[in-house]
């Protein structure tokens, strides 16, 4: 029987992605010295799940080097080995290749084999040096206290896979020994003739005697690892009994006990690999989950209560409720024109179908939600490189980090995070000499939050650092024309300058960050997600990046607007305000259509009526309304009819049903059952210079 | 568990990850009842060595186990040497220890397989 493994790829290349971000993230909280055993095992537990992963589909490269960094773990996991820098150097470094293995493997590329030799043989060289100078002298454990309680008594029976699953039962026993006076009787009757043995599967069986003032938590932590592929039982040893160590625990009936009849192998033997691979189709990683007892059956691991689906078919049930919503908009609309008492018994009917869908909609809503930890887990791996080699003191500090955010959000704000974090570190953050003449602690913080904040939610990226420099950043400007020599600019316009594309006043470029570009990479990131940022600082004492971000970008809050018969929905987030024009606050400048006055500025307006060739109920500017919008950093007003209220729209993108139009960023279907276009700023802008320049 | 790690890490190679020399060999001038086990005993070895037994098995004469180099032994391996020792002497075989390395008897004492694989009275 062969199984067709390719099927649990994805499925394992996501998990030892996670896996690698929970060992990077451990790593880094792992202290030096005096490591925190529960962290070490977590990184244990990930290379090891990796190996038997990557071993079970052929993965080999991988497998091989898992197989070295767990040799290295194993020697800190057992205390022979000190957690020193070096060692926590080299093991994010593994993760960073064992990340770039798997992506390969992946994307069936070719891996970037000197790489993962180099680091390899690092690993090696660490252990080597470890053996060298105490070959097989293990730290010595404080001796045993009087033993007053009775010896524990440990039944250990591997399953078969158990040596195949990268556990080694004389580990353990060496562990044991460790803890206290242990006594080890063997039961070797399962064993096989040697001409039937696969070297790979464990035959053997324990019956362990361990005497000494130990805790039953710790021997159970020695067999933490075999969880699930073997039988254990810890008890303490009756006592007068001494026989029991002597008789070898029940057995189970053993097909090749008689040796005579060799010619009786089980089958499993002889399907040697095959077989291996088959055990293990419905746990590709064979992790080895510590939260159940023992006794779980192979094979049985199983998460925590989540499952995995796929986006797809999220959103193709987003996608349905929002149907379902315009469906029942469409009924309340028309639950509200009957009449008599049938009618009230409707119309509470809907009122209840409405609150129900609300409530529908929002847990949909939630499941496309994740933490924001899944951007901020990057960042301490980060601003520790960083730092590093910038030979800064830094401290990084999370908070808000389980605050939800869609994912197609999530997935978009960390890079636009990543040069804000990069900026704050390299320019923002001075050195730690500076620091102290400045009166400062010589470590820098940098503080990273999320937080909700209406039906938005906030990333502030903020520092202690120096601050924006004002005056460099005028100098600058200037400089370069972009602003005149006798403009005089408000804070808040200079903090702007920085997001002009090519902008830097950084002295000397580094890899880091200087380049100039970045800033504006980072506003229009965000700003094509439907978020803005703003900029506070203080010179000398830091600065603040506020990025406010929808929630999710399948529902947008909107201000319908009439023009003529039809209606058009303008973000919230882009409405600076709506007015009435006097008559004969208009003027008219020549190439430039209509402006007006809008708090000391010109702002142009656009007609929408005349833009979408839609007949309006009024072309007198005064008689109709001015939404006065703001997009790409530039503020226009837009003409309408009327207001008709604000609504959460769920948006249909135009472009996977019809195709792109400059100026509509979607659609959505409104309660009557109509279709409104929902309008984007920054496109209608464009798309009236374009008319203008006409 | 254990991966083999070199006593003696030498240049960097790009090395290539096929199988090691078989772990197992017979020495250079043994007779061919005697195996001299190497410094890696440890599964990724385990199925040359496997055949190495195997061809030891019929043998008629005393056979000599060399395991005075091993340096990292895993149970993989103990079993094994385990399941010839007895096959050996439920065939009316005999074996002998050369000598056996402090990393092979501490191993064998921890699983309580020495005196399985007749370690106790075999000379070091």
């Amino acid at each position: 029987m062969t199984v067709d493994l390719s099927q649990f790829h994805d499925a394992f290349f996501e998990e030892s992605f996670e896996a690698l971000d929970a060992m990077e993230a451990a790593l880094l909280k792992l202290d030096i010295g005096a490591p925190d055993p529960e962290l070490i095992n977590t990184i244990f537990r990930v290379a090891h799940s990796i190996k038997g992963g990557s071993a079970t589909f052929g993965f080999t490269e991988i497998a091989s080097f898992t197989h070295s960094l767990e040799t290295l773990l194993d020697e800190l996991r057992s205390g022979t080995m000190p957690v020193s820098e070096q060692v926590s150097d080299v093991l994010l470094k593994s993760v960073d290749v064992m990340r770039a293995m798997l992506r390969a493997v992946q994307a069936k590329q070719p891996l970037d084999a000197q790489r993962v030799s180099d680091l390899q043989f690092d690993l090696e060289v660490i252990i080597a040096r470890k053996n060298q100078p105490a070959p097989s002298a293990p730290v010595t454990p404080p001796a045993a206290a009087a033993p007053v309680a009775q010896p524990w008594l440990i039944r250990f029976r591997p399953y078969p896979e158990l040596i195949a699953r990268g556990n080694d039962p004389l580990r353990m026993l060496r562990e044991l020994n460790e803890l206290g006076a242990m006594h080890a009787q063997i039961d070797a009757q399962s064993l096989p003739p040697l001409a039937d043995l696969n070297p790979q599967d464990c035959h053997l069986a324990w019956t362990i005697e361990l005497a000494g003032e130990v805790a039953e938590e710790a021997i159970r932590q020695v067999f933490d690892w075999a969880e699930g592929d073997c039988d254990l039982d810890i008890g303490r040893q009756p006592e007068p009994a001494l026989e029991a160590a002597v008789e070898p625990p029940p057995a189970p009936p053993s097909p090749a006990a008689e040796v005579t009849s060799a010619a009786q192998p089980e089958p499993a033997h002889e399907a040697g690999a095959p077989h291996e691979a088959a055990t293990a189709p419905g746990s590709p990683a064979a992790r080895p989950e510590t939260t159940t007892k023992a006794e779980a059956a192979p094979g049985a691991h199983s998460d925590s209560g989540s499952i995995r689906v796929s986006v797809d078919k999220i959103d193709e049930l987003m996608n349905t409720v929002g149907e379902l919503v315009i469906t029942q908009a469409m009924l309340s609309q028309l639950g509200g024109q009957f009449d008599g008492p049938q009618a009230e018994r409707l119309r509470a009917g809907l009122a209840q179908l409405e609150r129900n869908m609300r409530e529908l909609q929002e847990s949909v809503m939630r499941v496309r939600m994740l933490p924001i930890s899944f951007v901020f887990s990057r960042f301490p791996r980060m601003v520790r490189d960083l730092a590093h080699r910038l030979g800064k003191q830094i401290d990084l500090k999370l908070t808000g980090e389980q605050t939800e955010l869609d994912k197609t959000v999530l997935e978009k704000i960390g890079d636009p995070l990543v040069h804000l974090v990069r900026n704050c570190v390299d320019h923002g953050i001075e050195s730690p000499e500076k620091r102290l003449a400045a009166g400062k602690p010589a470590a820098g913080t940098v503080h990273l939050d999320a937080s909700h904040r209406g039906g938005n939610i906030a990333v502030e990226v903020s520092d202690d650092g120096g601050g924006l420099d004002k005056e460099r950043i005028l100098a600058k400007a200037r400089a370069r024309g972009l602003v005149g020599p006798n403009d005089t600019l408000s804070d808040a316009e200079i903090y702007e300058l920085i997001f002009l594309p090519g902008f830097s006043t950084a002295e000397k470029t580094t890899d880091v960050s200087g380049r100039g570009v970045g800033m504006d990479v980072v506003r229009r990131n965000v700003k094509s997600l439907g978020g803005k940022i703003e900029v506070m600082s203080e010179q000398g004492r830091g600065s603040r990046f506020i990025i406010t971000l929808p929630l999710t970008l399948a529902i947008v809050d909107g201000q319908s607007v009439a023009v003529g018969s039809e209606t058009y929905i303008v973000p919230l987030i882009s409405i600076v305000e709506s007015m009435q024009l006097k008559n004969g606050s208009v003027s008219r400048l020549s190439g430039q259509g209509e402006v007006f006055s809008f708090r000391g500025d010109y702002l142009p307006i656009i007609r929408l009526h005349e833009l979408f060739g839609v007949e309006p109920h009024t072309r007198a500017l005064h008689e109709g309304l001015v939404v006065v919008a703001e997009g790409d950093g530039r503020r226009v007003g837009l003409f309408v009819d009327d207001l008709l209220g604000q609504q959460q729209v769920v948006i249909k993108s135009l472009e996977t049903n019809y195709g792109h139009i400059d100026g509509i960023s979607g659609a959505t279907i409104l309660g009557d059952g109509s279709v409104a276009l929902i309008l984007d700023v920054p496109g209608l802008l464009r798309a009236a210079s374009m008319r203008m320049a006409a | 568990m254990k991966l083999s790690s070199r006593s003696k890490p030498a240049r960097k190679p790009a090395r290539s990850r096929t199988p090691r020399v078989a772990a197992a060999r017979r020495g250079p001038n043994a007779s061919s009842n005697a195996l001299i086990l190497q410094a890696e005993c440890t599964l990724a070895e385990s199925s040359s060595l496997k055949s190495a037994l195997c061809a030891l098995l019929p043998n008629t004469a005393t056979v000599t186990l060399d395991a005075a180099a091993v340096e990292r032994i895993d149970t993989a391996t103990l079993q094994m040497l385990a399941a010839f020792v007895r096959d050996r002497r439920l065939a009316g075989g005999a074996i002998e220890w050369r000598s056996a390395s402090t990393a092979l008897r501490d191993a064998a004492r921890l699983l309580g397989m020495d005196s399985m694989l007749l370690l106790t009275e075999a000379a070091s």
